[in-house]
């Protein structure tokens, strides 16, 4: 028996790590790789890039990816690789019903098609190795697959009767999720657009729902799996009509037509079956609302201009504000009282009362939602610092600097342990001087028209980049000075031949392309109005 | 009573006929579906299935449904349901059952237990299965055999055989019985077998022992048992001590599993017994854990020096040694150290150090030495004097002469010779102790290696620089990083070929061309002679000249109007600085007849020109047919004739090689043959007529002799007959003429007589059989020359492994059988033999009057070569279904290739096993 499932939540950054729910780093990735826990997309078989942060762990090993390329690989509790999944694969989803659901791309002579597999925690290839045209997921024991005709399959590999033979041809069948599979048939249009007669059928091939028949007249063209009970089923536009939204409708597993609208500019159903809708208004505005999984409206509070779902129990609302941008805030769903102001983070999961908050300098928190108590915080040493402004820690802390803010440049001389500096758009003249140049090993700098000159005591940079340093002087002295450059570029400026050989003499392998001329050009693509 | 036992021992032979033939089962088919049934074609499961595979080694029957496959016992009793996909499941389309080694470990133990494992590769998963024992179901468990842990050493896998560790789908850890039952119903994170009983498993990391189903432990144990002898074994864990610190506890288990006692130090478990530290203090026990004795003062350390064990006791910062029953051979008033490498210790006490041999009898001793120990070399030993803080080695002689005085802080003595390297300062010196002679010395910053297999030391400054030296200390060689590089990349070879572009160009160290073309292939050699290096590059595929060939200097060696074919560039390794070339003109005008030469690589001729080719190439030989004079000469590497006489011919048969370092040679008895074969004017005949011609002149008298490898005569020509030694003995068979009678013998590489006998002709088929000739025919005979079938053969073949042989003799076709008898086929154009399922399967080939086309049928002969069955319909008879072997009498007829269209067969009842 193996240890019974639990969720961890996954912290993104240079080296991911899980956290229990008591913010203590239960696994942590060396930088080389990163966690896949997300779905592969069944068109491209390639993984969604938004992964899910609540982690369901049930053992090891864990699967990840080699950063930059697509090998996938098992951990074992310590960081070693327990097996090796086969080479070529296009994504690979997240463990589900004990097996990895993969695709392969295969050469068909005229095109390569996406095929899918199924892969064990040996890492290797099981069931059909050419790979089925289309599959789900395991759930409940059983996917769905489509070798040429659907059907489901065991964990043996071997098909359960359960789909009636008609529904062999579908166009699309999802895996049995909280007790049905939703069947899509090909349906033809009138329009010339794809519609599907969707069906809702059991563990036995029942069908439950025939869901054109609670929509007669209307073309479908889309059906998501129940979340809680609530499905929401896309219809066709009439595309002669201006764009004012989309109909919508949402059902439950009775066959009961929760709500059926139109206008719709925005739709999601909550993980806990929660139907957040934002509809256009006649006056042209778009207005939130937010159903129960019954159907019944919620009442939001006022100013409400976004919201996202977050779990089964809270949502984030997005609330207008005429100090900032946008408020945005934690509502418990049942009671609608905030809970926690998270303003300027993006609220990545919230798992047993913890919300993962990440900041805008890669920064993430753990946050207990009853205590307020943070359970885990990133080090404020290696952050990538983009918005000064929102950055709590100490200057001396900050190692790579993204500037693009004038009033920002003299705080860079409090920055001692900078080793990267960005600096774009500004309209300074002069860099206040870098507190230790010879920690410095990158420099980027693009579109400061008017800086003048460069630090020449910055002599141990790696890699060099200048972008439209129209009113530069001294780049010729300041690469000469450079003891450790391993790359330079040096783009949209003017040298003059002596300029240019120099820099060429003492780095041949400089990139020097465009005039200062090409700079404006580029330019107007950057400055609003110009 | 003698009739009695015989009637008895008659019913036993007819029940045991009985039961044989109840315990066939074989594939019937009825329509398009399959059944089994038995040799009385008893229906044992009715023909439902779309297919079935019978494993009659392991009585298992499989059935196929609908796709899926089922396990079945003999009677027909299911096993394992439908389950197992008939897709994906490779070369033998269904699944593959195996006997599981005793433990799940293969390669260490039987298969004895009765537990069988039936492999889904489609799914990757493996049943297990006791077909004696059935269970109500079979889990799926995973496809892999778990590797033994390295710390369970010497298990007897012989006598597990109700314990197998097993991996689950999910990759992890379970232990089943011989049923297949799992011991516990659990799985672990790893696991390990301890015995027969005895297993751990991991869980959260920690270990638990378990006894069968019984856990002895809980999960406590955070590393993985110790376990190298049957009689203990310890596992262990962290814990706090009284004074709060962290100690590993070691506890020690008997073969049961209990606890028998426990430590904060290793235990030492050893052939025998257990020593166990209590610190203060240690306990001996025996193998069954009574004391045998203990010490409450004492830290005991077991060591092995040589074949003994001895254990060194510790005590107030002294030592000394006890044997393992306890009798103290040194008390703890000593310092005690022991030589890895050597079975001594060295014992010191206040004034002098004693080297001991592991029956601790004093060798060697010397006063006022800080260390002392043996070397490689018998009677040199190293020694050490405290130098202010720092010890200086010097080395000693048995006789305590000191060879090295103690002032270097380093020596090591070379593995393979008298050599000893020496460091103090910024000094390294190798020095000679036998002839006390340094050989080399040089400055600290030069790393030295021995090389023993090549007989020299390198040199390397950790910079650029490489020197070789031999053990005399001679320098052999010096070269820089660049060049040894150089040497990795070009081997001896001063340029290398680069492909570019599916062509290959000659280039130098730095990368440049040194030739203006690219070519199709190049080819180099080697000389070490001369150390020159030829480059043989293709200009051509399939036109004359086809390569150009240049040496170091980049200069065309081959002499003017000659080239070598590319093609020969694959002999010309054999002489390195020789090439053969043709002439250009002469191969344009004829490609049969052409003038060939052999020079060096300067171009000068070794072989003048000469109208023919060679015949063979070998390491240091040329064997060149010399067509106008209708001879083989054979010549040296220089070019030098080895042997004073010509041959009419070389031979190696079938051979790849000449074997045994004998070359067949022969000469016409009668050189008037020449003259008969000049008179029929063959250049003006086809080649079909020639042959014919050819024939009719009849086998000309020859005297036959050997060669060595090295082109001398090794074996005189005397011998009217001859063949060629084979790779795998160093006998041949050879006939002489004696009396006027021909006299076949068995002769050794120095040509003695092993036996000889009065047959025209022998030739060896292997160890067991020759063939042998008598008035123009074959019959077989033994190795001895026992003659076992009449002499009525053209052609014989017998191949001892498969038991039978097949002859031929004016179109008619025999079978010889494993007893020698002979049947005829009767003639025909040609006779195919196979021996399958017990049977002689013969596929006669009949050609059809008038036309090259024929017409095959199959006979069916037993072990009598009784004709059981005639087959008119078959291309194909296989003994196979499924790719498991049918019972014996039981054939699959083929109709057509491919094996779509085919029926079983019953020989025995020469009746197709289809029923309607």
């Amino acid at each position: 028996m193996k240890a019974q499932e639990r969720l961890l939540i996954l912290v993104p950054g240079k080296k991911e790590i899980l956290l229990d729910t008591n913010g203590k780093v239960f696994f942590e990735l060396n930088e080389n790789f990163e966690f896949i826990n997300s779905d592969i997309f069944r068109d491209d078989g390639r993984n969604n890039i938004h992964r899910s942060f609540a982690y369901p762990f049930n053992g090891f090993p864990l699967l990840v990816k080699q950063r930059g390329n697509n090998i996938f690989q098992l951990l074992d509790k310590n960081g070693e690789t327990k097996a090796w999944l086969p080479p070529g694969l296009k994504g690979v989803a997240a463990k589900q019903g004990g097996f990895y659901l993969a695709s392969i791309a295969v050469d068909e002579k005229l095109y390569l098609a996406t095929r899918f597999i199924f892969i064990d925690e040996s890492g290797s290839i099981i069931f059909l190795k050419e790979g089925y045209r289309s599959a789900s997921s395991f759930s409940d024991g059983k996917a769905a697959v489509n070798p040429g005709a659907w059907m489901f399959i065991n964990e043996l590999g071997h098909e359960v009767k359960i789909l009636p033979d008609s529904m062999k041809n579908a166009r699309s069948i999802t895996r049995f999720h909280e007790g049905v599979s939703i069947v899509l048939m090909q349906q033809s249009s009138q329009k010339g657009m794809p519609v599907y007669r969707p069906y809702v059928i059991d563990a036995k091939g029942n069908i439950l729902i025939q869901v054109s028949a609670l929509f007669p007249g209307k073309e479908i063209i889309n059906m998501h799996e129940f979340k809680e009970g609530v499905s929401m089923i896309e219809f066709l536009r009439d595309y002669n009509l201006p764009y004012n939204g989309r109909p919508i409708a949402f059902i439950n597993k009775l066959g009961k037509v929760l709500l059926d609208v139109d206008n719709v500019i925005d739709e999601k159903v909550g993980e806990g079956g929660h139907i957040i809708l934002s509809r256009r208004q006649k006056s042209g505005e778009d207005k939130w609302e937010m159903y129960e999984p019954n159907g019944k409206p919620i009442k939001l509070p006022p100013g409400v201009n976004y919201i996202q779902p977050v779990s089964k129990k809270y949502v984030k609302l997005y609330l207008d504000d005429p100090k900032v941008k946008s408020k945005s805030f934690l509502y418990d769903i049942q009671t609608m009282k905030r809970v926690y102001e998270t303003t300027g983070y993006n609220c990545n999961a919230v798992v047993h009362e913890r919300v993962l908050l990440s900041g805008p300098n890669e920064d993430s928190k753990l946050v207990h939602l009853k205590t307020g108590a943070i359970l885990y915080q990133t080090s404020s040493k290696d952050l990538k610092v983009i918005d000064l402004d929102r950055y709590t820690g100490k200057m001396e802390d900050i190692g790579i600097f993204y500037c693009y803010k004038d009033e920002w440049v003299p705080r860079i001389s409090e920055m001692t342990g900078l080793r990267e500096l960005n600096l774009s758009n500004l309209s300074i003249e002069n860099i206040a001087p870098i507190a230790n140049p010879e920690k410095l090993s990158l420099l980027r700098i693009s579109n400061c028209r008017k800086l003048k000159t460069l630090d020449l005591g910055i002599n141990q940079l790696n890699k060099l980049s200048i972008s439209g340093g129209t009113s530069l002087k001294g780049i010729d002295a300041f690469v000469q000075k450079q003891t450790k450059l391993k790359e330079l570029h040096l783009i949209n400026m003017d040298f003059s031949v002596d300029e240019r050989s120099n820099i060429l003499n003492k780095f041949p392998r400089a990139v020097i392309k465009g005039t200062a001329k090409d700079a404006d050009y580029e330019l107007q693509e950057v400055i609003d109005g110009f | 009573m003698k009739k009695g036992l015989m009637i008895f021992t008659f019913a036993m032979l007819w029940l045991t006929g009985i039961a044989q033939i109840a315990d066939v089962r074989v594939p019937f088919k009825a329509g398009l579906k399959y059944g089994v049934q038995d040799a009385n074609e008893k229906e044992i499961i009715a023909p439902v299935y779309d297919d079935v595979a019978i494993d009659i080694e392991l009585k298992l029957i499989m059935l196929k449904k609908e796709g899926l496959w089922g396990v079945f016992d003999w009677t027909g009793k299911m096993i394992l349901d439908f389950i197992i996909s008939a897709q994906g499941q490779g070369y033998a389309g269904r699944p593959e059952i195996k006997r599981v080694y005793n433990g799940n470990q293969e390669y260490k133990g039987k298969t004895g237990s009765g537990l069988l494992c039936v492999i889904d590769l489609f799914a990757n998963v493996r049943y297990y299965i006791n077909p004696n024992q059935l269970l109500p179901s079979y889990k799926a468990y995973g496809n892999k055999i778990l590797q033994p842990d390295y710390n369970v050493q010497n298990l007897n896998y012989d006598v597990i055989n109700n314990l197998f560790m097993i991996s689950t789908r999910d990759q992890r850890v379970a232990f089943i019985d011989s049923t297949g039952t799992q011991y516990v119903n659990d799985s672990f994170e790893e696991g390990q077998l301890l015995s027969d009983r005895l297993f751990t498993g991991k869980k959260e990391g920690m270990f638990a022992l378990y006894n069968g189903k019984k856990p002895m432990t809980t999960f406590r144990y955070d590393r993985r048992a110790y376990r190298h002898f049957d009689h203990a074994f310890y596992m262990s864990r962290k814990i706090k001590n009284a004074a709060q610190n962290p100690v590993t506890l070691y506890y020690i288990f008997n073969p049961r599993g209990e606890v028998v006692d426990s430590s904060e130090s290793t235990p030492f478990i050893f052939n025998g017994g257990v020593l166990v530290n209590k610190g203060p203090g240690f306990i001996v026990y025996d193998a069954q854990f009574k004391t045998k004795f203990s010490h409450s003062e004492y830290t005991g350390d077991l060591v092995k020096i040589g074949a003994r064990k001895y254990i060194i006791t510790s005590s107030k910062g002294k030592q000394g040694v006890l044997t393992l029953d306890g009798e103290e051979k040194y008390p703890t008033t000593y310092n005690i150290s022991k030589h890895d490498h050597f079975p001594s210790l060295t014992i010191f006490s206040e004034v002098k150090a004693t080297l001991v041999d592991s029956m601790l009898v004093p060798c060697f001793e010397m006063d006022s030495v800080t260390s002392l120990s043996p070397t490689r070399l018998k009677d040199v030993y190293v020694f050490s004097k405290k130098k202010s803080w720092q010890d200086h080695f010097g080395l000693a002689a048995a006789n305590k002469t000191i060879i090295e005085a103690p002032e270097w802080e380093q020596i090591s003595l070379v593995e393979c010779n008298d050599l000893a390297i020496m460091k103090r300062g910024r000094e390294v010196v190798v020095k000679n102790i036998s002839e006390n002679k340094k050989v080399l010395a040089l400055s600290n910053d030069w790393r030295l290696t021995v090389d023993c297999k090549r007989a020299n030391i390198q040199a390397y400054d950790a910079k650029d620089t490489y020197m070789l030296f031999d053990f005399s200390g001679t320098l052999i060689d010096s070269f820089s990083q660049k060049q040894r590089l150089a040497a990795y990349n070009f081997g001896p070879n001063k340029y290398k070929s680069e492909k570019v572009n599916k062509k290959f160009k000659l280039v130098d160290q730095n990368g440049f061309e040194v030739l203006p073309g690219v070519y199709d292939r190049i080819e180099m050699v080697y000389d070490p002679a001369s150390k020159e290096s030829v480059y043989m590059c293709q200009t051509a595929q399939s036109t004359h000249p086809s390569a150009q060939v240049y040496n170091d200097q980049l200069k065309i060696i081959t002499p003017a109007g000659y080239s070598m074919p590319f093609d020969w560039h694959r002999y010309m390794d054999e002489n390195p600085g020789t090439l053969c070339v043709v002439n250009d003109a002469d191969l344009a005008k004829n490609k049969v007849y052409f003038r060939m030469g052999i020079c060096d690589y300067k171009g000068k001729w070794i072989v003048q020109p000469f109208y023919g080719t060679f015949k063979f190439i070998m390491p240091g030989l040329f064997m060149l047919h010399y067509y106008d004079e209708r001879v083989v000469r054979v010549f040296d590497s220089r070019g030098n004739k080895t042997c004073a006489e010509d041959f009419f011919m070389v031979d190696r048969g079938r051979g790849s090689d000449f074997f045994q370092n004998r070359v067949l040679v022969g000469k016409l008895k009668d050189l008037n043959f020449i003259k008969q074969i000049d008179s029929l004017h063959l250049e003006k005949l086809s080649m079909e007529l020639a042959v014919e011609k050819i024939k009719s002149l009849g086998e000309p008298a020859m005297l036959y002799g050997y060669l060595n490898k090295g082109g001398k005569i090794a074996l005189d020509l005397k011998y009217a007959k001859a063949q060629p030694f084979s790779m795998s003995s160093i006998t041949t068979t050879v006939s002489i003429e004696r009396d006027g009678k021909q006299v076949s013998q068995v002769i050794d590489t120095s040509g003695n007589v092993i036996f000889e006998a009065d047959f025209d002709e022998m030739e060896v088929i292997d160890s067991f059989y020759f063939k042998v000739k008598k008035n123009g025919r074959w019959a077989l005979a033994t190795s001895k020359g026992q003659v076992l079938t009449p002499f009525q053969f053209q052609e014989l073949y017998f191949d001892s492994r498969s038991g039978f042989g097949t002859a031929a003799d004016e179109g008619e076709r025999f079978i010889i059988s494993s007893d020698y008898k002979v049947l005829s086929l009767g003639k025909c154009y040609n006779a195919l033999t196979e021996k399958i399922n017990g049977y002689y399967v013969v596929k006669l080939i009949a050609q059809i009057p008038g036309s090259y086309s024929t017409k095959d049928k199959f006979a069916i002969y037993d072990q009598d070569l009784i004709k059981r069955a005639e087959v008119a319909d078959a291309v194909e008879i296989d003994g196979e279904y499924n790719k498991l072997p049918l019972a014996p009498g039981y054939l699959v007829v083929f109709k057509e290739y491919g094996g779509k269209d085919f029926y079983l067969f019953d020989v025995m009842k020469n009746k197709v096993m289809e029923r309607k």
